[in-house]
């Protein structure tokens, strides 16, 4: 029986274990009622967008403060209202250890 | 023939039933006091790999074990929490936020659901982001 | 009495890692828009743990609310970032929802001055 050749198996091990695998959990879009003053003229509106990360190895962690953390960088950027934000969490996934990702797009009303 | 019928059944029919999931459903306000509603609804997705499963296929074609056993070391490159499968790109939703504008230039928004959904096909399977939601018009 | 070998004291540590830090994860996040106003911020939170992650009942959420209307009397309550979090030690969970935002005033529009008003006279 042939058996077939190691190095070319474990090279395609290693192109798919690249660490290019991702899961998706949640993608939110709300917020677009401005928060305060609905009347009077329109606003100038810039899109704004943070992005906070956290590796994680073996599982083991004990917060989910990047999650604060990038809620207070889309805050950073912007003294007015902020609206129509969009929020994605999402896992890029790893060799025993993964990274998880928050970022928020939004207008910032000025 | 016969020893074909379980990877045709493995292959075929699971697609034509499929298993749909719905993993996180969100409600934002609904305002109906100020115009007409409009609905429009946003679908983006991505294609989903399932590697234990695409092992097993493989396995159960090629009638070896080795595919299941490199699933399984692949698997370990794939650590962490999964909802759904697992897909090669986190930024297909990422054009959401742009195409609800496009839907309403005048950005008055409302009723807004947001799904993350996914419908499995054993080896594959769709990834959704849904998002539906309501413009006010005059 | 044989030496421990260094795998066993390597997958020990890890063990106790793991047992003392315990496994959180984010389970839900959700942002609402965010008011310019941010002088006064809110924060409220809930949990609730369980034997090996047997939960009964979800009533532990039921004062989140309630909670952040009483940091904001007669207010209205915005730009909320709620996090859901489950952590697990060994064969605890706990499963806690954070919520913060800020509690605004809306500016109460300006009453029309009466003309038949009665003016008090010195």
């Amino acid at each position: 029986m042939h058996r077939a050749p190691l190095l070319p198996m474990l090279a395609a091990v290693a192109v798919l274990a690249c660490g290019c695998s991702y899961s998706m959990h949640e993608y939110q879009a709300a917020g677009y009622a401005p928060a305060t003053q609905v009347a009077g003229p329109p606003r100038q509106a810039v899109w704004i967008h943070a992005r906070a990360n956290q590796g994680v190895v073996l599982g083991v962690t004990d917060n989910t403060d990047y999650v604060d953390e990038a809620y207070q960088r889309l805050l950073a950027q912007c003294p007015g209202d902020i609206v129509a934000v969009n929020t994605r969490y999402s896992t890029k996934l790893g060799f025993l250890s993964y990274k998880n990702t928050v970022e928020m797009q939004a207008f910032c009303l000025q | 023939m016969r020893r074909f019928l379980p990877l045709f059944f493995l292959c075929f029919a699971p697609p034509l039933v499929g298993c749909a999931t719905l993993h996180r459903a969100q409600l934002d306000e609904i305002d109906g006091q100020h115009g007409h509603l409009v609905p429009f609804e946003i679908h983006v997705s991505e294609t989903g790999i399932n590697t234990k499963a695409v092992g097993q296929i493989a396995s159960v074609a090629m009638r070896s074990s080795r595919p299941s056993q490199i699933a399984s070391v692949v698997a370990l490159f794939q650590f962490g929490p999964k909802t759904g499968n697992v897909v090669y790109s986190d930024e297909f939703a990422d054009a959401v936020a742009m195409t609800i504008l496009e839907r309403c230039p005048t950005a008055r928004v409302t009723g807004l659901m947001s799904l993350r959904e996914s419908t499995n096909y054993y080896a594959v399977s769709g990834e959704y982001v849904t998002v539906r939601g309501y413009c006010i018009v005059d | 009495m044989t030496k421990p070998t260094l795998s066993f004291v390597l997958l020990g540590s890890l063990a106790a890692l793991a047992t003392l830090t315990g496994c959180t994860a984010l389970q839900s996040v959700s942002v609402t828009q965010i008011p310019a106003d941010r002088s006064r911020p809110l924060h409220a939170e809930v949990s609730n743990t369980a034997f090996l992650g047997i939960h009964f009942t979800n009533d532990f959420i039921e004062p989140l609310t309630a909670k952040l209307m009483a940091e904001c009397p007669r207010g209205r309550v915005t730009g909320i970032l709620t996090k859901q979090e489950s952590s697990l030690y060994v064969i605890v969970q706990t499963r806690r929802v954070v919520a913060t935002g800020y509690c605004v005033y809306d500016p109460t529009p300006a009453q029309p001055a009466e003309a038949t008003a009665m003016q008090e006279t010195h």
